[in-house]
């Protein structure tokens, strides 16, 4: 599958394209939501997975950007936040959005790999929702 | 006195005051009357004198004859040149010589041609003793004036046989009348008498005037129609000579003041007595010391106080301060006590305090001297002592909370960033171990102790963030059975395979004003809790019930009327022990292992629970188990 992470901390990013290339798959980065813009319509991805804070264009904005164009590929959101901090962070709203998923870190490498399968699977998970 | 000449020509005397007295007339009456008299010719020298007057002369009549008078009878003459003979005849009243005489002065007429003429009757009587009394009755009046002027008493005389009542001077000014400005008598000063006191004024006179002794009649009577002035009336009966009663005599005294004395100690005892039943009444403990140095010891302490320290029936009386200290009492503040009662000093201070039994409570201690009105020094000491252990605690808890929520605050963002430095903490150490030989013990223990340490990181952060409200959660009446069912699930996925967790959710329909994240929390904490003291396998139990009222009683919840739910988590594990169950609300204290759980999630309940106006209890017993008991006030709309 091919990828498309989105995220500005680099460990984070390192840490994630371990996980997925690990399992087999291929993984594109960009820092920001621009980047990943640009990337989207150059390149094909099978799956977004991209960090909500992020400098220039931010992780909310980036799926209105690519849900407003008809774009109904899977998008994974990883959040800084917490899931028992509800309103403190956007994530939540993620799926009002038209993210598929939201995991918080620091995740398990399962959490992720699960729910990258669930999602590609056409499920919607919810924001603290166990898999 | 010799008499000669015919006694046939006196002339008869006929009444009234103006007539007219023959010398043998005078004769006659000088021998028979018990005065002294003397007879003066028309040249004013002593013609004859009776028997009385030669004894009070000491001479007899011969001798006096043709002699000027003198003694008693010199000093009438010289009264008759004073006030005419007319006032004379009729008797008038002089001092001679210490003695006080009634005096009489009346010439004679001739009774026939042949008689010489007028002579000068003189007649004086010795009414020294009569005086003597006279002055005496006089001069007690006097004095019983001023006596009943001083206590503001009046006298009164009434007489029976005229109902005329005469009164004092006084009388008049108790009533506030002017003198002789009302006559008393057949009751004309039933004006001046309050209506509703004038049956009992009437009864008593009644009794008065039928011979009883009134005492201390008290009735009120009007001053200028509008001022009331209490009265006090007494009386007597008088009786004649001849031993028959004839009046009642007696005083009637101005009262108010005494009456107002009266109707103030009254008061004081009545508000002495509710002052002492709200010291009694009181849930503040209180205790009242002696002013001795050193030994100050208590003298008084109401129920509230013997209930706190436990040091019930008047065990403490007489005992000191030093019977409260324990060994957790800070010296320092203990002494600083002592040596408040030594210098008469206020203070205020908290510290730990001993029961009788020996348990310790925290109490908050208020010492105040009391100082007797007028300046006369320290008379005692007041103590008041509250039981405030439960209220520090919460406190505590809640300045905790309060704390973590700042820190919540200010780790906002610094939680985002720790959470994205854990991620390759935890991803890469993981990853790190998939890649190590198998054999490599150290690398393979190095790589999960850094997983391990990461993921408890990010449990820290995560409870910290429950802390961190930007906004307040949003609290709604929601349906409690349907959230708890919810959380029972998630909790479930964070269970080991060998633990059961059985739920009993009872009430569907019941509503309560929360936040379900927080519900699932709560839910998710205690889960955890009992797993963890199982260690991997056992049965937890969940409840949602709805509290009777009596059970509200029994777990001693205010307001036990209201509707309320007890969410109730029970496992089989190693328990808490009674130390440990004090502090577990605490945040960052735990009876797990080191490095295994966070010590935060208790403290999180409780500060939510806290929220919802409920209550948490923790029951356990070492070996055989725990149970946590919490208690969510119902909303009914």
């Amino acid at each position: 599958m091919n990828v498309l992470l989105v995220e500005d901390f680099p460990e984070v990013s390192l840490s994630v394209r371990e996980i997925l290339s690990g399992a087999g798959h291929s993984v594109e980065d960009a820092t920001n939501g621009k980047e990943a813009l640009k990337k989207l319509s150059s390149s094909s991805f099978d799956l977004v997975v991209s960090d909500i804070w992020m400098p220039e264009m931010d992780g909310i904005a980036l799926l209105k950007e690519i849900r407003g164009s008809g774009n109904d590929m899977p998008v994974v959101v990883i959040s800084g936040g917490a899931p028992n901090a509800p309103l403190t962070y956007t994530a939540p709203l993620a799926p009002t959005f038209g993210a598929n998923a939201v995991i918080y870190k620091p995740f398990e490498k399962e959490e992720l790999l699960k729910t990258i399968d669930a999602v590609m699977a056409g499920e919607t998970i919810a924001p603290g929702e166990a898999i | 006195m010799r008499v000669s000449g015919p006694a046939a020509n006196t002339r008869q005397v006929t009444g009234g005051p103006m007539q007219a007295v023959t010398r043998d007339m005078a004769i006659d009456l000088a021998n028979s009357s018990p005065a002294h008299v003397l007879l003066l010719d028309v040249g004013g020298m002593i013609f004859d004198v009776n028997a009385r007057c030669e004894k009070l002369l000491g001479q007899s009549a011969a001798e006096l004859r043709g002699k000027k008078p003198t003694h008693v009878f010199d000093a009438i003459l010289v009264r008759v040149r004073a006030i005419g003979y007319e006032r004379a005849r009729r008797g008038f009243q002089l001092q001679h010589d210490g003695a006080w005489f009634e005096a009489q002065v009346f010439t004679t007429e001739p009774s026939s041609d042949d008689d010489d003429g007028k002579f000068l009757v003189l007649r004086a009587t010795d009414i020294t003793d009569r005086k003597s009394a006279e002055f005496q009755l006089l001069e007690s009046e006097a004095r019983l004036e001023e006596a009943t002027r001083i206590a503001s008493m009046g006298t009164y005389k009434l007489y029976w046989d005229t109902f005329k009542v005469i009164w004092s001077h006084q009388m008049y000014e108790i009533h506030g009348v002017a003198p002789g400005s009302i006559d008393p008598s057949a009751m004309g000063y039933n004006h001046l008498i309050l209506p509703e006191d004038l049956p009992i004024v009437k009864a008593t006179i009644k009794d008065l005037v039928s011979g009883k002794e009134i005492t201390g009649t008290e009735y009120r009577i009007l001053i200028e129609g509008e001022k009331i002035r209490w009265v006090r009336l007494e009386g007597r009966v008088l009786f004649d000579v001849d031993g028959r009663p004839y009046a009642s005599f007696g005083t009637v005294q101005d009262v108010t003041e005494a009456r107002n004395r009266e109707e103030t100690l009254r008061d004081l005892a009545a508000r002495n007595t509710v002052l002492t039943e709200a010291l009694q009444a009181s849930p503040v403990g209180v205790a009242v010391l002696t002013p001795d140095r050193p030994n100050s010891n208590v003298f008084y302490v109401n129920p509230a106080l013997e209930e706190i320290t436990g040091f019930r029936n008047g065990r403490l009386i007489g005992l000191t301060l030093e019977s409260l200290r324990g060994e957790e009492t800070d010296p320092e503040i203990f002494t600083a006590l002592i040596e408040a009662i030594q210098t008469s000093q206020s203070i205020s201070c908290e510290l730990q305090l001993s029961r009788e039994d020996g348990s310790t409570f925290l109490s908050e201690v208020e010492l105040a001297p009391v100082v007797a009105p007028g300046g006369s020094g320290v008379v005692a000491h007041t103590l008041i002592v509250r039981d405030v252990t439960d209220d520090r605690r919460r406190t505590d808890a809640m300045m905790d909370a309060q704390k973590m929520e700042a820190l919540g605050k200010l780790s906002g963002g610094v939680a985002h960033e720790i959470n994205n430095l854990l991620q390759p903490i935890i991803t890469l150490s993981d990853l790190g171990r998939e890649a190590c030989k198998e054999d490599d013990e150290k690398l393979l223990k190095y790589f999960d102790v850094i997983t391990g340490s990461g993921r408890k990181a990010r449990e820290v952060v995560r409870q910290i963030l429950t802390f961190s409200r930007q906004d307040a959660p949003l609290i709604g009446s929601h349906k409690v059975a349907p959230i708890v069912e919810d959380a029972v699930k998630l909790a479930k996925s964070g269970l080991l395979p060998g633990v059961e967790l059985k739920t009993h959710v009872e009430i569907d329909e019941a509503h309560a004003l929360v936040n379900p994240t927080q519900v699932s929390q709560v839910v998710i904490n205690l889960v955890r809790n009992a797993s963890d003291a199982m260690d991997g396998q056992g049965a937890i139990s969940l409840g949602l019930v709805r509290l009777s009222e009596s059970d509200a009683i029994k777990v001693h919840l205010k307001r036990p009327d209201r509707g309320w739910l007890a969410l109730t988590v029970s496992d089989s594990g190693c328990g808490i022990d009674d130390e440990s169950r004090a502090r577990i609300f605490e945040p960052f204290f735990t009876t797990k292992p080191v490095g295994q759980g966070t010590g935060l999630g208790l403290s999180v309940v409780y500060s939510i629970v806290l929220g919802w106006g409920g209550a948490i209890n923790i029951e356990s017993e070492v070996d055989m188990g725990t149970t946590a008991m919490v208690y969510i006030p119902e909303f009914i709309e």
